[in-house]
């Protein structure tokens, strides 16, 4: 029996650990985006 | 100041049984180290997250809804798993005579517990940048 959810809990560990790993990366990476369209929009005010 | 509510009333309510041991560990003699880390307590930090994750996604409007269907079916999904070890955890103190290795048990639940709160932050991350942006 802890075979078995030992085996589960590894597969569905790690696809939640590697989902959200990508939902941090494209966090940070729209951040970035947001911060580069106020800059340049800022920049063009001025 | 989302990500700021979510580790004061979920990760440390949900680590409070994890505490109180330690304090018990500390006060009191003849207490071996391995009564710090127990599954049952990992189980119940794990399920207070998810059941978190669940009620703040699920009336959030304006945010990808692949995403949050996927990260709802996770929580899901862990939330099955966590019951499981639960029984088995329940089971193993109640019945002696079933063999059931706990420390493969308490393997399962810290991994999980470990996933449970990268997976967390990453959902409170994501809604509060989100909620920045918005305003």
């Amino acid at each position: 029996m802890e075979q078995v959810i030992l085996i589960l809990s590894i597969i569905v560990g790690t696809f939640s650990i590697l989902f959200s790993v990508k939902t941090l990366v494209e966090t940070r990476r729209k951040s970035y985006d947001d911060f580069l369209k106020k800059r340049n929009e800022r920049n063009q005010k001025i | 100041m989302k990500k700021r509510k979510w580790f004061i009333y979920t990760v440390i309510i949900g680590l409070l049984p994890l505490f109180i041991r330690s304090f018990l560990f500390i006060v009191m003699n003849g207490l071996e180290v391995s009564y710090i880390l127990n599954e049952v307590d990992l189980v119940t930090f794990g399920l207070v997250l998810h059941i978190s994750n669940i009620n703040e996604l699920e009336d959030k409007e304006g945010i990808d809804k692949v995403w949050k269907t996927t990260s709802i079916g996770i929580s899901v999904v862990m939330l099955v798993l966590f019951s499981a070890l639960l029984a088995i955890g329940y089971i193993s103190d109640i019945a002696t005579s079933i063999n059931i290795n706990r420390a493969t048990l308490k393997g399962c639940a810290l991994f999980l517990g470990v996933a449970s709160f990268i997976s967390s932050f990453s959902i409170y991350n994501r809604l509060n940048k989100i909620e920045g942006w918005n305003k």
